[in-house]
């Protein structure tokens, strides 16, 4: 009985899966490689260059310089969900799986996140908890944030050194697919970690010697 | 003695104001180099290696379709679809607010983002009608916990790949639950509106309901896409993240034109933001957590809990109320990743599903969230609301009930969390 009632879905399926098979997805396989693989991350690279250099005419060089964090981290965010979306649309679609495609997303995504990380501490969104230190007197809560600022500034220098030595350490481990050495992916720290300790400096400089106020925000969390 | 000091010294740090990430990281310094004789490359290698995991990608891609759909304004046409739904019950705006939370649920994946977006909206359209602030505050923030529950959600790909259970499968544990909170918070919504004696609309003719239905229609597919692309296995929860993302771009830029190209800069930052400082956070826990795991401190909290108190319930009971302490004081990401590995043991000596365990936790940890003296969702509808914050904690205080029983039914009756999962992504 159960079949019958199923019996025009599956006919439906099955000149459904006819007609894509071998009407849509041989053009869509001839038009797909060329404009994944080479027009489109041009329009985006080009999307960038274009919103940088209207900034620049806007607001001269510096912007460049202030917002490094930015420019830095908008292409790899950009490239880890366009790369993911062309893994889904090749794999469905096309039935053509790209191997390597997993390999540059999680490359991207620590870039993202250690170069995001400083950018987050330049925003001042460092996620603390309110805690009695905020009742404290003035004086007090500020000899208190300027020494845990300078023990990040230290941390943070001891984490480049680290992360610098696994970053060489790591020249010799290929990559699974394709092979290029992992120092490319892990070398993300070191470099985010620079970038954190410019603001954590600069923050430092605004505390002891300029007139900051205090600052500590907490963030939008999950 | 060094796990206890490893723990002190991270609560020392955390109550002078360090952030969250770097108290992790000065405890770990300090272990390193004074009672460990590991090498000193093991912190950076350990920070780097930890966000090898494929499917934490799914994060920054959820974070983004729920900024896309809420600056393409698709919460007005959710917020008057549910309106026509559940307008004619007592208290119509009340039960619109969380029927609109729960839609929204689905295509976001964390509590605030559902405060702030849709929360605004909610809240002017019930000060419109009549309501006080601090009861539509109180239904916003409490209908926001939904928001982590159901699918998608951050924090449960985050517990996913700490407890290496499949995302999707934790993801489907969330559905019955996030719709048995809602549904017992419109019981108590319709309690208080009767005795305030809150008005409701005519029942809408299916008219009505029809025409809001097409103006929300496109907007409905996103947690369609989501949920059906993961409930029937075809896709992992990193694409149907991806795929979310594309069609919120879609529809923000081509049809309803409310994203404009000159928007992109902003979202992304918020994104990368966002997403790193929750990363980052994960990364140095990492850390944290396997320094613990190497002193075995799981091991030990696990065994002192089976022999001092035996009975499965019993110990069930006194975990939940760990959490909810715990969640009160913390936010909920740092919390769950410094507790997941204490607890994994605990779940596997007592015979419990991974996926009812990191179901329960994430609800324990998000009503934490509501909860002060941390309680950021409060935090939040108070800043859109303009009242008090202490005034919006004793409004909330009714929505208190229907999260607990939920909790413990859930915790006790775990095929509420495990039928779905079960259904659809069996394990073999």
């Amino acid at each position: 009985m159960s079949e019958w009632v199923a019996l025009p879905f599956l006919v439906i399926l099955k000149i459904s899966s006819w007609v894509f098979y071998t009407l849509i997805q041989p053009p869509l396989i001839l038009i797909s490689i060329p404009v994944f693989h080479y027009i489109l991350p041009v329009i985006l690279l080009a999307g960038v260059v274009i919103y940088a250099v209207r900034q620049v005419k806007m607001e001269g060089g510096g912007f460049l310089l202030r917002n490094l964090e930015e420019l830095l981290a908008y292409p790899f965010l950009a490239a880890i969900g366009y790369l993911v979306f062309m893994q889904v649309y090749f794999r469905y679609i096309l039935d053509d799986p790209i191997v390597w495609a997993e390999e540059i997303t999680l490359l991207c995504f620590h870039w993202s996140v250690f170069i995001g990380a400083a950018l987050g501490y330049k925003h001042g969104e460092k996620l603390t908890m309110e805690t009695f230190v905020g009742e404290l007197p003035l004086r007090l809560q500020r000899k208190i944030h300027v020494t845990i600022e300078i023990l990040i500034f230290f941390t943070l220098l001891l984490l480049i050194y680290q992360g610098t030595l696994v970053a060489i350490l790591e020249w010799t481990y290929p990559s699974p697919a394709l092979e290029f050495p992992q120092t490319y992916q892990s070398a993300s720290f070191p470099i985010g970690m620079t970038l954190m300790v410019i603001h954590s400096g600069r923050q430092i400089w605004a505390l002891t010697i300029g007139k900051a106020e205090l600052g500590h925000r907490s963030s939008p969390a999950v | 003695m060094n796990a206890l000091i490893l723990v002190i010294l991270f609560f020392v740090f955390l109550s002078l104001n360090t952030p969250i990430a770097m108290a992790l990281v000065f405890t770990c310094l300090f272990y390193l180099t004074f009672l460990s004789e590991m090498p000193v490359t093991f912190l950076a290698s350990i920070m780097i290696g930890s966000l090898e995991h494929y499917s934490l990608i799914a994060i920054p891609l959820f974070i983004f379709a729920a900024q896309i759909m809420n600056i393409a304004k698709v919460t007005d046409r959710i917020f008057d679809f549910a309106k026509t739904l559940v307008g004619h019950f007592t208290g119509s705006l009340g039960h619109a607010n969380i029927v609109a939370s729960i839609i929204f649920a689905g295509m976001s994946g964390s509590a605030l983002a559902d405060a702030a977006g849709l929360g605004r909206v909610e809240i002017e359209a019930m000060t419109k009608e009549g309501y006080d602030k601090p009861f539509s505050a109180a239904v916003t923030a409490a209908s926001s916990c939904i928001g982590p529950i159901i699918p998608p959600s951050i924090i449960m790909v985050i517990y996913a790949s700490i407890a290496e259970e499949s995302a999707g499968r934790v993801f489907l544990g969330g559905v019955i639950p996030g719709f048995f909170m809602g549904g017992a918070m419109m019981v108590i919504v319709y309690f208080i509106s009767r005795k305030r004696g809150y008005k409701k609309y005519p029942r809408a003719s299916l008219a009505q309901i029809w025409k809001s239905f097409r103006s929300a229609f496109l907007a409905l597919l996103t947690p369609a896409i989501i949920l059906g692309g993961i409930g029937s296995g075809a896709t992992t929860p990193t694409e149907a993240a991806v795929l979310a993302v594309a069609w919120s771009l879609f529809l923000g830029m081509v049809v309803y034109k409310e994203v404009r190209l000159t928007d992109i800069p902003r979202i992304l930052s918020t994104v990368i933001i966002y997403t790193a400082v929750v990363l980052f956070i994960f990364s140095a826990a990492s850390v944290f957590t396997r320094l613990i795991t190497i002193e075995r401190v799981p091991f030990i909290f696990a065994h002192f809990l089976m022999t001092a108190l035996q009975e499965k319930w019993l110990i069930l009971f006194v975990l939940n109320i760990f959490l909810l302490i715990g969640g009160m004081v913390m936010e909920p990401t740092p919390l769950l990743l410094i507790v997941t590995p204490v607890m994994l043991p605990i779940a596997e000596a007592l015979d419990i599903n991974l996926v009812h365990l990191g179901v329960f936790m994430v609800l324990n940890l998000v009503i934490g969230n509501l909860t002060p003296p941390f309680a950021l969702a409060l935090y939040v509808v108070s800043d859109i609301t303009k009242v008090p914050f202490w005034t919006i904690v004793r409004a909330t205080t009714p929505f208190y009930i229907p999260l607990i029983v939920t909790l413990f039914s859930i915790v006790y009756y775990s095929p509420l969390v495990m039928w779905l999962p079960n259904l659809l992504l069996p394990v073999d």
